[in-house]
């Protein structure tokens, strides 16, 4: 076939998912003559699994992109179905917004943005080849035969790469939603000398509604006080979940008919998440337990179909069928599609930077599942990083580096370029060591700024937020100074709440730091309480509460930045340095941390090897000193 | 300096004895050790199978002074990982320092003190507390401080530690597997029992830093005082004690013009003793100095031998002495000696004087000193290890310190589950384990991470 030169692009971005979506968008919106490419623009913003955006960890995630600007906060509030905040009791740090989600809705409200945008094209095209020149990306060509020649190019291939679909013993070579699969790119990819590996994940089924008897099930309500991502604008939960469990009988049936499960049978060779396992593994690894939770899920409010969520299994449909039909309340549900498990190509994520851009070849990106990651929010939250890297590379500016102290998006970063992943990552409160600091309620503070800077927040989003946190901080002043003099209604609160009396009143600020009494409590004992958005009520009551405790962990981020600041020099030889264990030499060579602190954080690198790099790097500064005043004297 | 450059010493005591080892260890090793060593069948050095000693002939320049054995160790199969040579001569000050000049000479610089623990601890050879419990094996003491330290060489402490860490790891994973996946249910963890497990885990920590009390008491000896008035017998009781002359000894009132300092032994115990000048007011302006330097030894005390003469009845003298114990607020610490038992066992006249019963002692005769390392055993609150639990007694310092942090956060995150929320319990349980990992240099969170996936079952 004849290629021809097709437009030429200052980014092109490969795949529109949610990564290939918030990279597109942020270059656009950062001026940039961007290009998305999809096989099938019926598919953008897809959602092949879950119909909900956020949870534990993942809400951060989408925090912190509206902070930066991204859309995915705003698609979801626009096609909300219902509102929860999970671990409401554990702890502010791990308050976690989970959404339900219209799916469609919500792909139709992604086109039409991305309509909308101006720099960018949608390009319905297979993207077949990267091309590579001296280190350097030059562009993509199409399976149509059209070169656009590009300054970056960011790849967000999703599952599509390479991709198998696989039901029992029946396999197919499919992306996912059956989406046609990339079969020529994985092979380019390799040719510019980029390793990939082979991941799995899946799909629980979907079945239709009027087929439930929900009437037997348990009712999952949303908050009685629905909220939003980084808004405060009212919401309302239109659609209830529901909560079923599988039972001694259903896992019989999984038992009885493992052979025939391709996980099990040796085909599916890729590595699939542990975190959300089929439930064929659940109940292999975790045998003692008696019953495992199911919960369905509407997909939407134009469409009967809803998810299983905890029914994810790669078993023969027959096997699937009789094992739903064993669970209460979906006796007699009828299936509308089939639980899937699904194998492709993605990167090991060790060959990027910081920025999401390949050590070796300048220009290329990779986000989302491409980087080996799992999840909608993990892929928006990279697509949006890579995308303004892209964009701040194309401006010949500085790039955007967020810390693992800052923020999740950062950690996240940090843990897939630095340790690695040798399973499809997820996001969780746990991966991160400040999550004290990292809460969603002040994603904004930590993060907008960056998001002016690059320009993807207005100026008026800007003005806004600098106003409530004047707001936020006046009133911790206010409480710090000002004392509740003692009356009949304060020591009645205090004793309801389990405190003694306060004969001489109580300073505003410790009442609320008490442990089992809120800001709202205060409120309701002061004449003329402010009236302040409730996302400013949130933040002053969390930072009461929580001062003694953030005081900690900025000490240990300020630590943490003594590591970080730390820098190896960019052509020491690693195999030089007596003293370093094997193993060592060969990861530092192999990922090159810029840092000591992220040499530290990569598997085989032991605290005694981190010794000796911090003494050879002394010795080198040394060495080099000495250098120069051998020039000096020449 | 380059942190590899090849350093040796002479690894067997000093002076006379039958053999002396010198060691050489660091890059160069080997090559230093061929200019210093032939071997007897002359075949090349660099030939010699590692762990196994040859016959060589020690030379310094062209000029043969002695024959011995040499063992070459190659890296990282060593005791620091890195080349090791051992060059075993006839002992002696003078063939033994021939060789280590010879050696010198050769290229090698002098090692530090600790230094071959310290590379073998920097080339992962051992971790952080096997490498202090060797570096407390070589300044061991006594015998019960040998076995202690023997014991936590074989790793018997990094066990204890390792296993209170793995349940603590297990703990935390329990908590964030909680958080993490709230829409599960996790039958299996609960408030209560997080809470009950927390318990266990501060009770062991508690008691791994209440040993070290008396590990300290036999690693590093306890600040022991000796006060009284002049010419009670305090010198004498050192001088029992340390069993030679140290101190000068006269009948003259307010010979002691120093603080002597002194460790000796009682029973496992090492007691660094000072002797005080006699606590008086004087006008004689070198006494005084004397005073007042005992004065500041009884503030920094950890025991206080307090010590009378129980031939005669108190005076104003010992009332005063009283009272400075009192004012410097280590009553509680003080053992009080009734000195020359020899010359009356029981005087009466201390009873209603003395806050608690004198303990009647001759310095002269060592009658009751036997009594005196219980009394000093109490003082400090060292209760005798069983052998079973000697490798869990802490020794050194850091780890105490450690073992105190982790307590102090465990404690926390107690608080934390009763007032707080589960997301501050974990943080503090994460210092905690992070606290009691550095013991070990380790680090967690990857741990944690992979723990709640092979015990919880989540997901979708």
């Amino acid at each position: 076939m004849t290629n021809y030169q097709a437009e030429t692009l200052d980014v092109a971005v490969v795949g529109a998912g949610h990564a290939g979506i918030e990279a597109a968008l942020a270059c656009a919106r950062m001026g940039l003559r961007t290009a998305l490419f999809t096989l099938t623009l019926d598919l953008v913003g897809n959602m092949p699994c879950n119909p909900s955006v956020g949870g534990t960890g993942k809400g951060h995630l989408v925090f912190e992109l509206d902070a930066l600007g991204g859309e995915m906060g705003k698609a979801a509030n626009a096609v909300m179905l219902q509102s929860r905040m999970l671990n409401a009791s554990k702890g502010p740090a791990v308050h976690s917004l989970r959404m339900q989600t219209d799916r469609v809705a919500y792909r139709a409200y992604m086109k039409r943005t991305l309509e909308q945008t101006a720099n960018l094209s949608l390009v319905q095209a297979e993207v077949v080849g990267v091309q590579v020149e001296n280190g350097k990306v030059c562009g993509v060509e199409t399976a149509f035969g059209g070169f656009y020649p590009a300054t970056c190019v960011v790849l967000c291939t999703g599952t599509s790469l390479q991709s198998r679909i696989f039901v029992g013993e029946s396999s197919y070579e499919a992306g996912a939603d059956n989406t046609v699969p990339a079969k020529r790119l994985s092979e380019s990819l390799r040719k510019a000398g980029i390793r990939l590996v082979r991941f799995k994940t899946g799909t629980p089924p979907r079945v239709h509604a009027d087929s439930v008897d929900f009437s037997v099930m348990e009712l999952q309500e949303g908050d009685p006080e629905p909220t939003l991502f980084g808004t405060d604008a009212p919401a309302v939960n239109r659609l209830p979940c529901y909560v079923t469990y599988t039972n001694e009988e259903t896992h019989r049936i999984i038992r009885e008919n493992l052979h025939r499960s391709p996980l099990y049978s040796g085909e599916i060779v890729g590595t699939g998440p542990r975190y959300c396992p089929s439930i064929e593994t659940k109940i292999m690894r975790f045998p003692d337990k008696e019953r495992h939770q199911i919960f369905v899920e509407p997909m939407g409010l134009d469409t009967k179909e809803v998810y299983l969520q905890g029914l994810s299994s790669s078993l023969p449909e027959d096997v699937q069928k009789q094992l739903v039909h064993s669970i209460r309340g979906l006796e007699h549900c009828v299936f509308m599609r089939t639980a899937y498990a699904i194998e492709y190509d993605c990167c090991d994520p060790t060959q990027l930077d910081a920025t999401l851009q390949f050590r070796t070849i300048r220009g290329l990106f990779g986000a989302g599942q491409f980087n080996g990651t799992s999840g909608y929010e993990e892929a928006a939250a990279q697509g949006l990083v890579a995308g303004i890297n892209a964009a701040l590379l194309c401006r010949g500016e500085p790039p955007l580096l967020l810390s693992r102290a800052e923020s999740y998006i950062g950690t996240m970063i940090d843990d897939i370029t630095v340790k690695g992943t040798d399973e499809p990552y997820r996001i969780m409160t746990s991966r991160s060591e400040y999550r004290l600091l990292l809460r969603q309620d002040n994603a904004k503070e930590r993060l907008i700024g960056y998001g002016k800077r690059v320009g993807l927040v207005s100026d008026e989003a800007y003005q806004a937020f600098l106003i409530e946190d004047g707001q936020k901080k006046r009133e911790i002043e206010r409480l710090q100074k000002e004392h509740l003099p003692p009356s009949a209604s304060l020591d009645e609160m205090l004793t309801v709440h389990g405190y003694a009396p306060a004969p001489t009143g109580i300073g505003k600020a410790e009442f609320v730091r008490r442990p089992f009494l809120t800001l709202d409590d205060l409120y309701a004992l002061e004449e003329q309480p402010p009236t302040l958005p409730p996302s400013v009520r949130k933040r002053v009551e969390v930072e009461l509460k929580y001062e003694g405790y953030i005081k900690r962990q900025a000490e240990e981020v300020k630590r943490f930045a003594r590591m970080e600041e730390k820098r190896i020099p960019p052509d020491m030889d690693f195999h030089a340095v007596g003293g370093l264990r094997l193993e060592a030499r060969q990861k530092l060579t192999e990922r090159r941390p810029e840092t000591v602190g992220k040499a530290s954080r990569i598997p085989g690198v032991s605290p005694a090897d981190v010794s000796v790099l911090l003494v050879a790097i002394a010795q080198y500064g040394h060495d080099r000193e000495k250098k120069g005043e051998n020039h000096a004297d020449d | 300096m380059n942190p590899f450059h090849t350093v040796a010493a002479i690894s067997t005591p000093y002076g006379k004895g039958g053999v002396a080892l010198v060691r050489v260890t660091g890059e160069d090793a080997i090559a230093i050790a061929q200019r210093v060593a032939e071997r007897q069948n002359s075949l090349p050095l660099s030939e010699t199978p590692s762990a196994k000693a040859v016959r060589v002939t020690f030379r310094d320049g062209d000029q043969p002074f002695d024959d011995g054995l040499l063992t070459l160790f190659r890296a990282p199969h060593s005791y620091t990982g890195e080349d090791t040579a051992e060059l075993c001569c006839h002992g002696g000050l003078f063939v033994t320092q021939k060789l280590l000049g010879a050696v010198f000479a050769a290229g090698a610089t002098p090692a530090g003190p600790g230094e071959f623990t310290r590379r073998a601890f920097r080339n992962g050879k051992l971790s952080l507390s096997q490498a202090e419990a060797i570096g407390g094996l070589i300044d061991a003491k006594n015998d019960r401080c040998l076995t202690v330290s023997l014991l936590q060489s074989k790793g018997a402490l990094s066990e204890k530690l390792s296993s209170v860490a793995e349940r603590l790891r297990f703990l935390i994973s329990s908590v964030y597997a909680f958080i993490d996946y709230p829409d599960e249910d996790m039958t299996d963890v609960s408030v209560p029992k997080l809470r009950q497990t927390l318990q266990t885990l501060l009770g062991e920590v508690q008691s791994l830093c209440d040993s070290y009390a008396y590990g300290r008491a036999i690693s590093e000896g306890v600040r022991t005082v000796l006060v009284g008035k002049p010419n009670t017998g305090k010198s004498a009781l050192l001088n029992r004690l340390a069993g030679e002359d140290r101190a000068i000894v006269t009948e003259i009132p307010g010979t002691t013009r120093d603080v002597l300092r002194e460790q000796v032994k009682l029973g496992d115990l090492l007691l660094n003793l000072s002797d005080t000048a006699g606590l008086r007011e004087s006008d004689d302006p070198v006494e005084r100095l004397g005073v007042g330097r005992s004065l500041s030894a009884l503030r920094e005390a950890e025991a206080v031998l307090a010590v009378f003469d129980g031939s005669s009845p108190p005076d104003g003298q010992d009332a005063e002495v009283l009272r400075q114990i009192r004012e410097s607020g280590k009553e509680k610490q003080t053992i009080f000696l009734l000195n020359k038992a020899d010359l009356c066992p029981a005087n009466g006249a201390y009873g209603p004087f003395l806050p608690v019963p004198g303990l009647p002692v001759s310095a002269k005769t060592g009658v009751g000193m036997d009594r005196l390392e219980q009394a000093v055993r109490e003082v400090l609150g060292v209760s005798p290890v069983g052998e079973e639990a000697l490798g869990e007694v802490v020794l050194g310092a850091r780890q105490y310190a450690a073992l105190m942090n982790a307590k102090r956060h465990l404690s926390d995150a107690l608080g934390a589950l009763d007032g707080f929320s589960q997301d501050v319990a974990g943080l503090d349980m994460e210092q905690a384990l992070s606290s009691l990992e550095e013991i070990d240099g380790r680090t967690a969170t990857e741990e944690i991470v992979n723990e709640i996936f092979s015990r919880f079952c989540v997901g979708k």
